[in-house]
């Protein structure tokens, strides 16, 4: 029997995984391990269906067997079954109260269900009786990450890649998480993400090993990747680009990971040349399609955010690879060569802690479509009610994990030095009791009232959330991670954003913003000239008022949407670098080419 | 006549190279000496002697022509980086410093080459020119663990706490576990304030998990009764020369008056104490690895551990884990928690006395502290952001107030000032002095995240005011525990606030605690026999 077990423990180690099902079918059925390891391999070749028809027929025979219930558990929960899951995980627990991988599972479960209280219960109680046990360090870190608590965050993450020294996508998580702590640097930022890049691509190397014709005034095939083509941020910055760039100069190449396309896909699509979806494919079968569309130019959208294609751009795949958007720091791929940003998110320093090249556009680094249904701005200093001027009401509607403990530092001065304020944070995490409460207790530190707090959850649908705006008065940035799109939003809404400017990208998105539309006054340095802003807008209505009927109109004309402004300097800029590979390439290819080279650098050199 | 008649120079050389090449290192050597006897200045001859000796090993030799192969192949990156080196392993960093400066300046900058230059950086104590040097090799090969290890150690010279705690931090990442360098990872978050407590947790529990082989504990037989005396093992960690001196020897002493056996396991690396008490006996435990320790420890059958280190770079609690005797304590420099169950914190039975001071053999007060100034003890090897913060505060509204801090070392103060500058601090307001005669009445602040208790001791007996922020981290509450066994919990601050305030309050009104004195005495701080009778008690008691 056990010569039986390890025989198909053995083909399913080495990946042979329709083999060991078929031993299975085979094996004696009362074989205590069989229907555990049938489950396994099932969910192993991702056959959802059949695993969970299994798991039904397994549970109904009642089984007893800690082992088997805990994997019918797993897939009852993977087939959307949750209920029964839970309710399968809470005995389990219960019976089996030193099992620190059945609490581990049970509060991964609940986190992925967003019972983020209980999950991180379980969790909990999974270290207390195993310190060591790596998944609820890192499920635990997702947690506190996703609730606001990133410093808590980072220091389970960095117990996870302990633990597992060789797995790195844990350092690609600390690497991600760390642009949210004001305690990260450039330079940590930098080594950290280099440090991932050196452990899961030890081989990564800049240059390229691909052959492309290297003329530089070819129409280029453009890829862009992107898991977010979808209602996600990306998609107000990436759509006005896709319809404004010129055809006879680029075919766009779409490689959509989106897990759930929606209307917005489907707009995107419209405005690229060739789709591909790749939502299910692994890496090394991206490769092989992005290879075979013998691209020039590969523009990543993800960077270490969740569903990242590092995998892939670190295989250099196009000549030219460029990191933009969707992350707000370096990847630490020497195989990525570019990294869009403008001068003021990145102003020039003798050493930018960068592995890619950064390109700075003059027009900025971002492109703005707002919503078209948006809703109307409505602004009044008085109450509506008593016709009285009422208290000023600051908001912030940006993501929990980027209200930092200097975030609260800030917003806490802001509200002393506005007396009678309040602020209004709406977001669905706040649905959990742990999330609200460390929020509260974190203004309660600083000596603000919860009083002065409204705590809002909401899954509102996008008109919804963007007329909130015209309930409050000044909106609030958070530091080191600023709001892109809600600031923007705010913005568009008639509202003045006040922002605390860093050293690091993410620290200066909204600064960037605020540059174009003359508004750098509202950037500020210090958490007291922040507050200090923050009084002088209050005080100042008729500024409020004036922004509130202006600011969409100032925008409209300001680069931030100017589509196609922004489309030609993209291209000039993607052209320009495309020309310098060429002059690169034929250097290397030596005297035969030396009439082409000369005339091809006069022809940058006029051109640029 | 010799052998080498009729050879020309240009021979003698090629003949070198062949010697050189075929491992032939003593003909190498012969044949260079030839050419270098007919021309002293053969840049060539030289170099290759040069590298004869350092790939044969013979660095004395090496190096002795080093410099003149140098100064004759000034491009030869050979010669000038293996020089730099051979400077370095002679503790001649300026000669180093000046090698690599010129390969840099020729070539470009490279790891290796940074590297070394960092490390002669070290040796000349430019510590804010090492850091550049390493965080720049870092930036080249982030997994050099070397240069990390190399610039942690740089920022604690130069009391950077919080930038060597994330470079510890990168180091464990580095390297795959190292339980020396996770302890000292966790040593110094924790006396930084740079994790919660319940990270705190998480990561010694972690560590005792990761590090501590399970179900290999000792047995233990002897049992412990209150009518005899006891075999007691002290594990003396990293602790400063008055901790030493006026807590823990005078207790040792004390026990060992008492008629217990003691036996003194001493990890400092710096000197040995010569006690010639009969019952009590000092080994050198510094360089034994855990494992030996352990064994040793065992032999000697300890009633009682009692360990005076906790977690850090020196930690035992891998031998702790073991179980070493039947009954373990940690006391006094820990962090307050322990990877091993097998560990009791002493102060949890010790209540309220958990402390004595002998207030003798103290050095000499250097001077006194001026008018309108505040004292600061805990800040010889710097202070993290958090209490600088704090302090800029308090000063911000005491205008014409100035800081004395008791750190005395050029780089420790030089860091101090420019952090202090970046909370609109002047270098004016800034003093330095390791001794200061108090006053009744003087305004004392300890460090908030890692108070110096016998520091702070001292200063309460000679009748300052002495507040303390009290933190969730137990080096962060040693003080408060002293004001409250003295009955001083009004200057104990639960909040920053608060501490700013009453330090406003304090400083201005110069109020003396007329009580104090009294509050001292009574309180048995200074009554070292009683401490003794009380803490020996505790450990006799099951």
């Amino acid at each position: 029997m056990d010569k039986q077990l390890s025989s198909i423990q053995d083909l399913i180690e080495g990946g042979e995984l329709e083999k060991a099902l078929d031993e299975l079918k085979r094996s004696n059925t009362t074989a205590p391990w069989r229907d555990s390891l049938y489950l396994r391999c099932l969910r192993m070749l991702n056959r959802g269906q059949e695993a969970l028809k299994f798991a039904k027929q397994l549970y109904s025979t009642k089984p007893t067997d800690t082992e088997q219930l805990r994997f019918i558990a797993i897939v009852f929960s993977e087939q959307n079954e949750f209920k029964t899951a839970d309710k399968l995980f809470k005995k389990l627990c219960l019976e089996n109260p030193l099992n620190a991988d059945i609490h581990s599972e049970y509060g991964t479960i609940l986190s992925s269900n967003g019972q983020l209280d209980n999950a991180e219960i379980y969790l909990k109680k999974s270290l207390d009786i195993h310190p060591s046990n790596v998944n609820a360090h890192s499920q635990l870190a997702r947690i506190y990450c996703r609730t606001g608590r990133v410093q808590e965050g980072l220091n389970s993450f960095q117990r996870a890649a302990i633990l597992e020294p060789n797995k790195a996508h844990h350092l690609q998580r600390i690497a991600y998480w760390s642009n949210y702590s004001e305690l990260t640097t450039q330079q940590s930022n930098f080594q950290m993400a280099r440090l991932w890049a050196s452990k899961a691509y030890p081989e990564n190397q800049s240059g390229s090993n691909t052959w492309r014709d290297a003329n530089p005034d070819k129409p280029l095939k453009i890829g862009f990747v992107s898991a977010d083509f979808c209602a996600h941020a990306v998609s107000f910055f990436i759509t006005p680009l896709l319809k404004n760039l010129d055809r006879n100069a680029f075919q766009v190449f779409a490689f959509s990971d989106v897990k759930k396309p929606d209307h917005i896909t489907e707009q995107i699509k419209m405005n690229c040349d060739v789709w591909h979806d790749s939502s299910r494919q692994t890496d090394k079968a991206l490769s092989a399609q992005i290879g075979a569309s013998q691209l020039d130019i590969l523009v990543d959208l993800g960077g270490h955010t969740a569903s990242n294609r590092m995998g892939v751009f670190s295989q250099h795949l196009a000549p030219i690879q460029i990191s933009w958007l969707g992350y707000p720091s370096t990847t630490g791929l020497k195989s990525i060569n570019y990294r869009i940003t403008d001068d003021i998110a990145d102003p020039p320093t003798t050493f930018d802690y960068y592995s890619e090249e950064l390109i700075r556009l003059s027009c900025g680094f971002l492109c703005y479509q707002p919503l078209n249904s948006s809703p109307d701005i409505i602004y009044s200093t008085q109450n509506k009610q008593s016709d009285k001027k009422r208290s000023i009401r600051f908001a912030s509607f940006n993501n929990l994990a980027k209200i930092s403990p200097l975030t609260f530092d800030a917003w806490s001065a802001a509200l002393k030095k506005v007396p009678h304020s309040t602020l209004y944070i709406k977001r669905q995490q706040l649905i959990n009791k742990t999330t609200k409460k460390y929020i509260i207790d974190q203004f309660k530190k600083r000596g603000i009232d919860k009083k002065r707090l409204i705590l809002k959850t909401s899954k509102a649908k996008i008109e919804q959330h963007l007329a909130e705006y015209n309930s409050i008065d000044i909106a609030l940035d958070t530091s080191p991670y600023n709001g892109t799109t809600t600031t923007l939003e705010a913005l568009w809404m008639g509202r003045p954003v006040i922002s605390l400017s860093g050293k690091t990208h993410a620290s200066r998105v909204s600064s960037s913003i605020l540059h174009r539309l003359d508004l750098d006054d509202l950037v500020t340095y210090s958490i007291d000239e922040f507050a200090d802003k923050a009084k002088e807008l209050s005080n100042d209505k008729k500024r409020l008022t004036k922004i509130a009927n202006t600011i969409r109109q100032t925008m409209k004309e300001s680069a931030l949407l100017d589509h196609a402004l922004f489309s030609r300097r993209f291209e000039q800029a993607i052209r320009g670098k495309w020309r310098q590979w060429c002059l690169e390439r034929n250097k290397e290819h030596g005297i035969e080419n030396k009439e082409k080279i000369i005339g091809d650098s006069e022809h940058v050199s006029e051109r640029v | 006549m010799n052998e080498f008649s009729g050879k020309s120079i240009k021979r003698l050389l090629r003949q070198a190279i062949r010697a050189l090449r075929t491992n032939q290192h003593d003909d190498a050597i012969r044949f260079t000496n030839e050419v270098i006897a007919r021309q002293p200045d053969n840049a060539r001859a030289l170099a290759l002697q040069f590298t004869t000796y350092y790939k044969s090993e013979q660095m004395e030799k090496a190096h002795r022509i080093g410099d003149s192969a140098a100064e004759l192949n000034p491009a030869s990156q050979y010669i000038l980086n293996n020089q730099a080196c051979l400077h370095l392993g002679l503790r001649k960093p300026e000669k180093a410093d000046k090698l690599l400066n010129n390969l840099i300046d020729q070539y470009g900058e490279t790891a290796q080459w940074l590297y070394n230059l960092g490390l002669a950086k070290i040796q000349l104590e430019k510590y804010e020119s090492a850091v550049e040097c390493f965080n720049k090799v870092i930036n080249i090969e982030p997994g050099h663990h070397k240069a990390v290890l190399q610039l942690s150690s740089a920022q604690i010279k130069l009391g950077l706490h919080e930038d060597a705690t994330h470079s510890l931090n990168l180091l464990r990442l580095i390297t795959e576990n190292q339980p020396k360098i996770n302890a000292c990872y966790i040593h110094h978050a924790i006396l930084n304030n740079l994790i919660s407590k319940e990270s705190a947790e998480r990561e010694t529990a972690m560590w005792g998990s990761q590090f501590i082989p399970r179900n290999k504990e000792y047995s233990h037989s002897n049992t412990i009764e209150n009518d005899f005396s006891l075999k007691i093992g002290f594990i003396i960690g990293p602790v400063s020369s008055l901790d030493w001196m006026a807590m823990i020897k005078p207790l040792i002493d004390e026990l060992a008056a008492m008629g217990n056996d003691i036996i003194i396991y001493w990890h400092r690396a710096n000197f040995l104490p010569i006690i010639r008490t009969k019952n009590i006996s000092v080994i050198n435990s510094h360089n034994d690895n855990d494992a030996d320790f352990a064994r040793k420890v065992k032999k000697d059958n300890n009633n009682v551990i009692v360990d005076i280190g906790g977690m850090g770079l020196q930690t035992r609690e891998r031998p702790l884990g073991l179980r070493l005797a039947k009954k373990q304590y940690g006391w006094l420099l820990h962090t307050g928690l322990y990877s091993t169950k097998h560990v009791e914190i002493l102060e949890n039975r010790l209540g309220e006395r958990a402390f004595a001071f002998m207030s003798k053999k103290q050095a000499k007060p250097t001077e006194t502290l001026p008018k309108s100034t505040i004292a600061a003890i805990g800040c010889q090897s710097g202070l993290p952001v958090e209490t600088i913060e704090t302090w800029s505060k308090i000063l911000q509204q005491l205008p014409r107030t100035a800081l004395m801090m008791d750190a005395i070392k050029p780089a420790i103060q030089h860091q101090l000032i420019k952090r202090f500058k970046q909370f609109d601090i002047s270098d004016k307001r800034l003093k330095f002095s390791e001794h200061i005669h108090w006053q009744p009445g003087n305004l004392v602040l300890d460090n908030l995240t890692n108070n110096s208790l016998s520091l702070a001791i001292n200063a309460l007996i000679q009748g300052v005011n002495l507040i303390t922020l009290q933190g969730n981290l137990f080096p962060a509450q040693r003080t408060a525990k002293v004001l409250q066994l003295t009955g001083n919990d009004q200057w104990i601050c639960l909040d920053k606030q608060h501490y700013i305030e009453l330090a406003v309050k304090l400083a201005k009104s110069k109020t003396k605690n007329k009580q104090l004195d009294s509050q001292i005495q009574a309180c048995g701080l200074l009554d070292m026999p009683a401490f003794a009778r009380h803490f020996h008690t505790q450990l006799l008691d099951e």
